[in-house]
This record gives structure tokens, sequence and C-alpha cells, in this order.
């Protein structure tokens, strides 16, 4: 439902607070993580660091909500590859989770 | 990694389908950004560079669009994301200079102030860590205010996680402050306190998630709680779960607690499971979820615990559930159990007719072991036995058919069985039934 009401915000040119108050959230705990003791491996710390320019950026647009700002986010993401990383960082899904 | 899991959700709505965002193709851009703006390419050049990880670039031409355009509206935000850079850059004097220029020149910058600050925060914590004497100041007054009003928790969140890192022992009685907190506008930083307070050892690591997950108002809050717990894996920890279960008001914590338990695997909460499984006080869903989890264990010991917890459970429905999972571990002992609840006479009827549901249907059963119950069983069970028998297509159920069919002393029970023959498509049935009319 939360993905559902990004897009029709987006489309409607509504303003978005959920999605900036939720990205912010995100980036708040991935630098978390990026500081968790213990530490990561060097893929995931990679990963972290990029999931967390990545949200800063989603951050940025959804209080921009400007079309070159969405452009370049589209290519970052395609350039990374991010997606299939985190896929293959996660543990699979479990019950309970 | 639950965290990255968060992030995924959100990230999936962006990666599902890149070239179909409504604002990329089917919109034309705001109008405020349709006319040329002149920094328009550097701005484009500077981001690409950031994202291909040239950090030293992407400060230059972000600077550069604050110096050749600074009445353009990527002006503002170019001075955030040249802070960026250079902190990823790990210069963090210049990374600051930028997010203060940035607020002295752009006061009112609307999209990235919130960022900067938090960004600010970060750096600023980066440089405590080093000693610097104002930095840590900095990050004092900001970390000292995480435990009053609504103000902007990702930066109060940020304070606290660089306090965390700076000084580790000072944190802590802010912690406990701020998860203390009732509001709702701090759920999100009472679950990075949350978080950090799980990197941390010591008993009252535990103490405090217990108490969060009885007390704190909100639903997530209390269930992340519940999984710092059973993340942290100490006796400690063992205990506070075993709490929650049997003490907490609210039932998804408990449900929680009880999967965190599952999957601690240690010989106490195995215990605890057990324990929960055969208390008749329970609520009946605890204890057939408990029952599901020790199950799950397919070790001899663990096998032989829950077919003797199925005679000390009173309840027909749970009975039922226990004999479901004991059927889906398979096997000879499992054959064998189905087989003696089957033929005993004290047993319900409802759970014996279960018992050879799940003696018929389990994959790994024989006809063979169905067909030597025939002879043990009441009538009425009888019946249901050449039922079953007939809906397998082996050799040894159809032998039993007709033996049962020629020679059982009950007529009933050979018209049943010349029922069932007459339906098989064996040749043999044909031949069976010719021989028993022309004999």
């Amino acid at each position: 439902m939360f993905l559902t009401a990004v897009r029709a915000d987006l489309r409607a040119r509504r303003p978005d607070t959920e999605l900036g108050d939720r990205t912010r959230e995100l980036l708040a705990r991935t630098r978390l993580l990026l500081d968790a003791q213990g530490g990561h491996s060097p893929q995931t710390g990679a990963l972290l660091q990029d999931l967390e320019l990545l949200l800063a950026e989603i951050s940025a647009l959804a209080a921009s909500r400007r079309s070159v700002d969405l452009n370049l986010l589209n290519e970052s993401m395609r350039q990374d590859d991010l997606l299939p990383r985190i896929r293959s960082t996660l543990p699979a899904p479990s019950a309970g989770t | 990694m639950h965290m990255l899991t968060l992030a995924l959700a959100v990230l999936t709505v962006w990666t599902a389908s890149p070239v179909d965002l409504p604002m990329a193709t089917h919109e034309a851009p705001p109008p405020a950004w349709a006319v040329a703006d002149p920094a328009d390419s550097l701005y484009r050049a500077a981001r690409r560079a950031l994202n291909s990880k040239d950090y030293e670039t992407a400060a230059d031409l972000f600077g550069a669009i604050v110096s050749r355009y600074p009445k353009s509206a990527y002006a503002p935000d170019a001075l955030y994301w040249k802070g960026f850079a250079h902190y990823r850059g790990g210069n963090f004097y210049a990374a600051m200079e930028a997010l203060y220029e940035q607020a002295r020149r752009y006061p009112g910058a609307p999209t990235t102030k919130g960022d900067s600050y938090a960004l600010l925060i970060r750096i600023q914590g980066e440089l405590a860590k080093r000693g610097d004497a104002d930095a840590r100041e900095d990050i004092d007054s900001a970390a000292s205010k995480s435990t009053e009003d609504c103000g902007d928790m990702e930066i109060r969140s940020a304070a606290l996680d660089a306090l965390q890192q700076m000084d580790s022992e000072r944190v802590l009685p802010l912690l406990k402050k701020v998860l203390a907190r009732r509001d709702v506008c701090s759920k999100s930083l009472r679950k990075n306190a949350l978080f950090i307070l799980a990197q941390k050892s010591g008993a009252q690591r535990e103490d405090l998630l217990l108490d969060v997950a009885r007390s704190d108002p909100d639903r997530d809050v209390r269930a992340e709680a519940v999984f710092h717990l059973s993340q942290a894996r100490s006796e400690e920890a063992v205990g506070a779960l075993e709490q929650l279960l049997k003490t907490s008001p609210d039932r998804a914590v408990r449900n929680n607690a009880l999967f965190a338990l599952a999957q601690n695997r240690s010989a106490r909460s195995k215990a605890i499971l057990r324990a929960l499984a055969l208390s008749s006080d329970a609520p009946m869903g605890l204890r057939n979820d408990a029952i599901f989890h020790l199950a799950q264990d397919r070790e001899p010991e663990s096998r032989e615990w829950i077919r003797g917890a199925y005679a000390r459970i009173a309840d027909a429905a749970l009975r039922k559930n226990v004999m479901f999972q004991i059927a889906s571990h398979g096997g000879d002992d499992t054959e064998k159990w189905l087989s003696g609840i089957l033929v005993d006479s004290k047993e319900a009827m409802e759970l014996r007719k279960n018992a050879l549901f799940h003696l018929a249907t389990t994959q790994s059963s024989s006809s063979v072991a169905l067909a030597s119950v025939y002879e043990r069983v009441s009538e009425e069970l009888k019946t249901d036995v050449l039922f079953h028998l007939a809906n397998r297509s082996d050799a040894a159920a159809l032998d039993k058919l007709i033996a049962v069919a020629r020679g059982d002393g009950d007529a009933d029970m050979r018209k049943v069985a010349l029922f069932h023959i007459a339906n098989s498509k064996d040749p043999r049935a044909l031949k069976t039934l010719e021989e028993m009319v022309t004999p």
C-alpha cells in the first residue's frame, strides 16, 4: 500500500511527506548499520555506502520533485545494480521476520 | 540485517520498473524546471561524478555551480552535495565548511536543509572521534536534545550514534531517557535508540530491552525490542524472552518472543517451548505455535519427545495438531506410531480416523502397513481402511482388497471390497470379479 501511495502521489504531484520521512528514517538507520560494532564484510560495507547515497538522493528528490533528479536517480540505480546486490546480501525470508 | 529489508521495501518502488516512473516518462517536468537553468549540465555532471565515486571531481563541480551560478536553483542543493562528496572522500573539514556555507548563504534551502543537518552531525561525529573538541561539544549538545520535544528525529538519532561512537558509556543514560519517552513523534528515535542499545553489552541492555518490549506504547517499537533480544543470544536475553512469552499482555509480543526463542535453539529455550506446549493454562494458539517449532527439530530425542507429548495433552484439537506435525516427519517410526493410535480402542474415534488418514496419505507410508492394520480395527474403521487402500494403485493394496473380498468373515466388508475392486482398472481386478462370478 505504501508503494502504491508513493506512485499515486508522484503522479498526482501531491507533496509526498511520507516518502521523505520514511526515506530519512531509512537513511538514519543505514548510517547506524554503517557504524555498527562488529563490522561488516567489505561487500556489505560497500553496499551500505551505496545505499546511503541512494537514500540521500531519494530524500532530496522527495523534497525537490525535479525530473532531473529523478532521471539521475534512475541512472545511478542502473549503474550500481543495487537491488540485486541487496537481494544477494539479505538472508532468505523466513517466518516471523 | 532486517533493517536492510526495510530499505529494500522502499527501494523496490524505484527499481521495479525504473523507466516507468511517472515523472520521468508520463508527464512534463514541473514548469519551474522546464526553463533551462544555466547550471543544469554542471549539476548533472557533478551528480554523475558522485555516483561514480569520483568524489574530488564531484566536489569541484558542485562548488563550480555555486561560484559560477550562485542564483541557479541548483546552487543551494549543490552545497549539500559538495559536502556529501567531501564526506565520502574523507575530507571532513571541507565537508563541514560546505554545509556551513549552505546554511549561511541559503538558509532557506528547502530541499536538503534537514538532510544537511543530519550529515553535519555525522561529520562532526567523525571529527570528534579524531579528537576535535569543538565537534565533541556540538555532538554533546545535539545528543542532549534527544530527550526533548519533537524536533528533527534523524538529527537526534545521528547525534546519539555519534556519541555512542565517541564515548559509549555516556550514551547509556541518554538512551534510557529516550526509551522512556512516550510521545508519538519520538517513535523513530526510540527505534534507533534500541538499535544503538543493542550494540552494547551488559545486563542493563537486556533489562532495558525487556522494559521497552513490555511497556512501550508503540507495537513496532515493542516488536523491535523483542527482535534485539533475540539477536542478543545471552542467557539474560533468553530469560527476558521467557518473561515476555509468559506475561506480556500483548499477543504480538508473545508471538515474537516465541519465534525468537524457537530461533535460539539452546537447550533452555527448547525447554521453555516444551513447557509452554504442555501448559494447559497457555493460550491455544501459542501452544500450537510452540508445537510447530518443536516439530521442526528432527533430532531423534526431539521426535521422541513430541510423540510423548501427544499422550500428555488432553485437548483434542491440539492433539490433532501434534499428530499432524508428527505425521509430517514420515519414516518407519512415524508409521508405527500412527498405526498404534489407529488400533488403540481407548483413543477417540476422530483421532483414530485422523491417524488413518495420515497413515494412508503420508507419502512414505506403505500399503503393506495400511493393510496390516485392517484386522486390528473396528468395522467402522475397516470400511475406511478399504477406502484408502482403494485409492492406492499398487499391487499390495489390490491384493488386500481381493483377500477381503474373497475371504473376510463379514459379508458387508466383502461387499465393500468388491465395490472397490469393481472400480479398479487393474486387469487382476477384472479377473478376480470373473472368478468370483463364475467359480
